[in-house]
């Protein structure tokens, strides 16, 4: 039995045109929709020894110039002192069992406000504090999991892409700064105008036996340039002073431009887990994942 | 000497007697019937309903008690009164209540207008233990969330009735109602001559009927198969499950009877699979599915919320009700049904203090010896602290958990209880009671049996009424209105016959049962 996140959304940076998911077994298909993204759960019963996802989606992304659309967020205006704030976005204000907030957290948050270009602007605190965790942290797989907190991550100094996200959603809540883990698709391409990306083959393969419940982790390695990029990537939104939610991506050092294909976002890991399930049998080899994204 | 010859109200606002000592009209009859019996006799009966407890096994579990699991739920034979005026105030004010709390759910589930509009802070809603997120937006059948509601009552010093709090995750405790009412027809049956007490035998009629009403679209005029969801025999309230089950005619079943396929729900039956279509569900809802809620459950159905999602099984209740009877937000219902209903609240809270509000923080620190503190999430009597009750230690760890955690901790002043006679030892003395309706959301209507469970604190000068704390239950009676009257003489002659035989019979049927009980303890 499977429940997976894996279908882009469809909001004003990116347009949904196609999704297929098929299993091998086939399985009958479910899906739902919540606000913050699309479920598709299935569930085979006859034994099996290998389980095929496939999930491909044929995506366009419209993201204006991150840059340009920070320009008009410089200035705070006292927006985040608003009681409206909190009271409108406490769920991506408060802490989470991956997401811990305290002294350790919040000296980060000194360092980083330290390195910003401007003192008082939330914008460029984010961009400095992106730059801070993408030099602090290793890029490293193997040494976290899927359970691995914020603090676990300060202490270890490195860590994956949702490594990152946590660590810097951390900053942000702490630093009343709404923001939200955000999980995808990130194309790695040699052409950085293109403007149509397209995502295939995502698999996963997992082998069966002794009841064994849990998620399925997603993990990432290093490719040639972006990291993240072959496997399921994972980000952060921030809510600006413009109203609106700006994708940071802190394991790159980057703005999400319109290489970054949203799929489904929450407080943390656990409300955007690509895919959780559990069988009945002897564990064995740990899920294969793959991710394509090319330019159509 | 008579009985109640030496009874004291001590001060205390007495169910039964005004402060002058006289019985209060509505217990006049009662008053005089239980005076006609002598001690002997009335405590001869006491035996008699002790002993059918055990025999029936009508029990509940206690937990972290070494001396056993299972003990008898002790049974008072002196009925709680309701008189009737009352109790149309009463059934008035669940009901708005009820109504109230089902929209908020709704609303929460859905739009969350009442957190837009600021009446109900929103991180207190969606930081609630209870709150289930994954169940955001979906539709559980006619909109209902709460289909069984068991809401605590009680009446403070100057006799005001008051909702302690609300039940509407999976509430326990109708069985006794049902069995009291059996129990005390039998042991005492001339205390109901010509007092034509409003029956409550209807309420499994009524609940069936609810549950089939939930019926969803693929049974389509065929007759729904439901069962009663139970997560075994270790739990507290399983006899009330076996007893529910039985009473209902519904299947009785545990999470490792039930599979889910093609997003359907089966049951496994020595003939094949059987499909259920509707799950009256007494499993938390932490405890429901692992594939949302605790992985680690073993008591739950893995892919059960996606199924009900989907609409192709009905849950009674619905998935993430806690959310409303969290004692936080408790604190808001009056406002909750001001901003649904437009009306003010019938039946008042308790003034309650919230922890998390600074203003009332420093006012709980500092009188945790004179307050009642309450953790949100705990039932059952657990999790609390009754100050004017507790030692300097037990305020001290309370002080540390509140400091730890205030949104998890309310505070409330000690009401002093309204007392009812209970029989103890020899004589009758005076204990604190609350009352515990249950409430039933219908397709259609809200259906209340007339009563609901009066608890007792056994324990002198306890105010826990809980089962699991020492507490005991009476019968409860709700007394038609003024200008009722029975033909009182053919009755009364009818009632004589019926209750010497019943007795007898009861008595006859107790002493074979009892014999048989000894035998057995011989051999061993």
């Amino acid at each position: 039995m499977n429940e997976a996140r894996l279908m882009p959304l469809t909001d004003e940076d990116q347009t949904l045109h196609a999704f297929r998911f098929v299993t091998n077994p086939s399985a009958k298909v479910f899906s739902y929709t919540l606000p913050t993204g699309t479920v598709h759960h299935f569930q085979i019963r006859p034994p099996h020894s290998s389980l095929d996802i496939i999930s491909e989606s044929e995506v366009t992304t419209h993201r204006h110039d991150p840059i340009e659309r920070l320009a008009n967020c410089m200035e705070d205006n006292g927006f985040y002192y608003s009681g409206a704030i909190w009271s409108r976005y406490c769920e991506y204000l408060m802490p989470t069992p991956r997401v811990q907030l305290n002294e350790e957290i919040d000296a980060i948050a000194r360092t980083a406000r330290r390195a910003a270009y401007l003192p008082n602007s939330t914008t460029a605190f984010l961009l400095s504090l992106n730059t801070t965790l993408h030099q602090m942290v290793a890029y490293r797989t193997g040494v976290t999991d899927v359970h691995t907190s914020a603090l676990q991550v300060l202490e270890k100094k490195e860590g994956v892409c949702q490594d990152y996200a946590h660590l810097m959603i951390a900053v942000c809540r702490q630093s009343g700064i709404p923001s939200r883990y955000v999980s995808g698709y990130l194309y790695n391409g040699q052409d950085s105008d293109a403007l149509k990306a397209e995502q295939d083959g995502h698999e996963s393969n997992f082998d069966i036996p002794n009841l064994h419940t849990g998620e399925e982790r997603f993990g990432s390695r290093s490719s040639s340039n972006l990291l993240g990029a072959d496997a399921m990537h994972a980000w952060v939104e921030c809510l600006l002073p413009d109203g609106k939610w700006h994708g940071f991506d802190p394991t790159n050092d980057l703005l999400t431009n319109q290489h970054y294909i949203k799929v489904h976002y929450g407080r943390d890991y656990a409300d955007a887990v690509p895919l959780r399930g559990m069988f009945r049998g002897i564990t064995s080899a740990p899920p294969y994942v793959g991710v394509s994204v090319t330019e159509i | 000497m008579a009985l109640f010859d030496r009874y004291q109200t001590d001060g205390f606002y007495d169910e039964m007697f005004q402060p002058d000592g006289q019985p209060r009209p509505h217990y006049r009859r009662l008053y005089q019937r239980i005076r006609a019996m002598s001690g002997e006799d009335f405590r001869r009966r006491c035996q008699l309903a002790d002993l059918t407890l055990v025999n029936q096994g009508i029990t509940f579990a206690v937990y972290g008690n070494e001396e056993g699991v299972e003990k008898a739920f002790p049974f008072d034979l002196i009925p709680r009164i309701i008189p009737a005026e009352e109790w149309d105030h009463i059934e008035l004010g669940l009901k708005q209540r009820l109504v109230a709390l089902n929209l908020f759910l709704y609303d929460v589930y859905h739009d969350q207008k009442i957190l837009n509009d600021g009446v109900v802070p929103r991180e207190l809603v969606l930081g609630a233990a209870n709150y289930r997120r994954e169940f955001q937006g979906a539709d559980p059948p006619h909109g209902i969330y709460v289909h069984i509601c068991g809401s605590d009552l009680i009446r403070d010093g100057e006799g005001v009735l008051r909702v302690l709090e609300d039940n509407l995750r999976t509430p326990s405790g109708v069985s006794y109602v049902l069995e009291n009412r059996i129990i005390l027809t039998r042991v005492m049956p001339q205390l109901f001559r010509d007092m034509s007490v409003k029956p409550v035998d209807h309420y499994p009629v009524a609940l069936l009927k609810n549950l089939r009403a939930l019926a969803p679209a693929h049974c389509a005029g065929s007759e729904p198969t439901i069962g009663l969801l139970t997560p075994g025999v270790y739990n507290s309230a399983y006899f009330e499950h076996s007893f529910l089950a039985q009473q209902l005619g519904i299947q009785l079943v545990e999470g490792r009877d039930l599979f889910v396929d093609d997003n359907q729900v089966f049951m496994k039956t020595t003939r094949g699979p059987q499909r259920l279509d509707v799950i009256y569900r007494r499993v938390d809802d932490d405890f429901l599915d692992p594939m949302v809620f605790r992985q680690d459950s073993v008591l739950g159905v893995p892919g059960l919320i996606n199924a009900y999602r989907a609409g192709n099984v009905a849950l009674a209740n619905s998935i993430g009700t806690g959310v409303a009877d969290d004692k936080v937000i408790y604190a808001y219902v009056p406002r909750i049904i001001k901003y649904y209903l437009g009306e003010e609240a019938i039946i008042p809270n308790v003034d309650t203090f919230l922890a998390w509000q600074p203003s009332d923080y420093s006012y709980i620190m500092n009188n945790l010896d004179k307050l009642v503190i309450k953790a949100a999430n705990e039932s059952g009597g657990y999790g609390m602290l009754i100050g004017p009750q507790s030692t300097r230690a037990e305020q001290a760890e309370f002080a540390d958990k509140i400091r730890a955690n205030p949104r998890n901790y309310i505070a409330q002043p000690l009401i002093a209880l309204s007392r009812s006679p209970a029989m103890i030892g020899d004589n009758f003395e005076g204990r604190h009671v609350d009352l515990r309706p249950y409430i039933l959301y219908g397709v259609d209507d809200i259906t209340i049996i007339p009563g609901g469970l009066t608890r007792v604190a056994l324990r002198k000068g306890s105010y826990v009424v809980n089962s699991s704390q020492g507490g005991g239950s009476k019968d409860t009676w709700v007394l038609p209105g003024e200008g009722y009257a029975g033909n009182a003489g053919a009755m009364q002659k009818a009632d004589e016959i019926m209750s010497a035989l019943s007795l007898f019979q009861h008595q006859r049927q107790e002493q074979s049962e009892f014999g048989s009980i000894s035998t057995q303890m011989g051999v061993q």
